[in-house]
């Protein structure tokens, strides 16, 4: 085909003059990402008061809170980022029911302990410390997947808020093990709801790696219409077979 | 146009080089993927030039998210994924309506033109009504049944791929084939 001898020259000359990261780099700067958001957490971690600034030093209590739920989060970080041998991104539906499982999940968990009420002050800290030590984790994970992904990208980015959001709250748990309803909902289950949406509006716009159909805005619905009418179905016959 | 397995081996293989660095290999991955993204884009277009742009703009794609390439995954669907989008932000840009080839456009590139309707006039004239007719029931049909159908028949895709593409289940994909299946049987009667 001769207009593909031109195209082929375009294409491999443009992306010659755009280097982009290999998958080695790739990783090397999400290990980098990792340990950074690892750093910042335990430093969030030690300036709210650490362990020794809970009210109750029951470890046991902490510690298997903590144990737990870390089961949780990884098997909800497994759905997230586990993609098998599939670049494209698991199935929406899974994504979606993993985001808002994992509050209701949270809570469940949490309110099965005993460990007393908090004040509001000290929910809301909970809840402060949840969330900010979830947002460095997202985002990296922002950052390395930038641009990459064809389908879904607001579904990931929830998913990856949520997933990131779980993780924080091993922090907290450790942090305050309290576990009256009140404290559970603002410390614990809020801060997943909020960075859950965070990451729903920053995948949108971080990770599609091209437009409407991959964000999945409603607006792009109406372009699907009619997109793709298969016009050169001129043999019946074979497709009648 | 379909991938060989053996063909499909290779595009596997020389996207992974790729993604590990080897930046030689991009021109194997072009040479094995290009033509399929061209005739993808010129059914859908119907316009040869802006095929080559939006396959342009898949490959580039590609090229920017090779380091989340997984090592060993099939590269048709993710580039397929990646393609459809293009298409629909093309749409979006420019608000055109993109006219779909006509069933009886001979210059039309990357159709299965199985039909021999030069040895008979008449089975050429009832062959061309019923590709019209058959054109025009496609286009009544919803986008998600017209992309799976389009995937399957007219890339090859097998239904996990194709499922994998709409982001929808195996099932959803061997359902939404079958109805269109059916719709066009309806016409045929």
């Amino acid at each position: 085909m001769n207009t593909a001898v031109p195209l082929r020259e375009r294409v491999l000359s443009a992306a010659a003059a755009s280097p982009s990261m290999t998958r080695r780099e790739g990783r090397r700067l999400g290990a980098l990402l990792l340990v950074l958001s690892a750093a910042i957490a335990a430093a969030l971690f030690v300036v709210a008061g650490g362990p020794s600034g809970a009210r109750d030093d029951a470890l046991a209590l902490r510690l298997a809170v903590v144990r737990g739920w870390a089961v949780a989060a990884g098997a909800f970080a497994y759905l997230v980022l586990g993609r098998g041998r599939s670049t494209v991104v698991r199935q929406p539906q899974l994504l979606t029911a993993a985001t808002w499982a994992s509050p209701v999940v949270m809570l469940l968990w949490v309110v099965r302990f005993d460990g007393g009420g908090a004040s509001l002050a000290d929910s809301a800290a909970g809840m402060a410390l949840g969330v900010a030590v979830a947002v460095t984790p997202l985002a990296s994970f922002l950052i390395v997947r930038r641009g990459a992904e064809p389908r879904y990208p607001r579904v990931l980015g929830g998913a990856a808020g949520a997933m990131c959001g779980a993780w924080a709250q091993g922090i907290v748990l450790l942090w305050h093990p309290f576990t009256s309803v009140v404290y559970a909902v603002v410390a614990h289950v809020m801060p997943l709801v909020v960075l859950a949406a965070m990451g729903r509006v920053a995948g949108g716009r971080m990770l599609a790696a091209a437009g409407a159909l991959a964000r999945g805005d409603d607006s792009s619905r109406k372009f699907r219409r009619n997109l793709d009418p298969v016009s050169t179905w001129s043999n019946w016959k074979d497709i009648e077979s | 146009m379909r991938l060989q397995d053996s063909e499909r081996a290779a595009l596997n293989a020389a996207m992974d080089r790729y993604a590990d660095g080897n930046d030689k290999a991009f021109g194997e991955v072009y040479d094995l993927l290009a033509p399929r993204l061209l005739g993808y884009f010129g059914r859908q277009t119907g316009d040869s030039a802006l095929a080559e742009d939006l396959a342009q703009q898949t490959l580039l794609q590609m090229h920017a998210a090779r380091r989340n390439y997984a090592t060993g995954s099939d590269v048709l669907p993710w580039a397929f994924a990646i393609a459809r989008n293009v298409l629909i932000d093309a749409r979006r840009r420019t608000r055109k309506e993109f006219l779909a080839i006509a069933p009886d456009d001979e210059d039309a590139d990357g159709g299965d033109r199985r039909v021999d309707r030069s040895s008979n006039p008449e089975a050429s004239a009832i062959s061309r009504q019923m590709a019209e007719v058959m054109h025009e029931k496609m286009l009544q049909l919803p986008d998600g049944q017209r992309a799976a159908f389009d995937l399957v028949r007219g890339e090859g895709l097998s239904v996990a791929e194709t499922a994998e593409v709409l982001g929808t289940t195996r099932i959803a994909v061997k359902l939404r084939v079958h109805r269109v299946y059916e719709a066009l049987r309806s016409v045929l009667r």
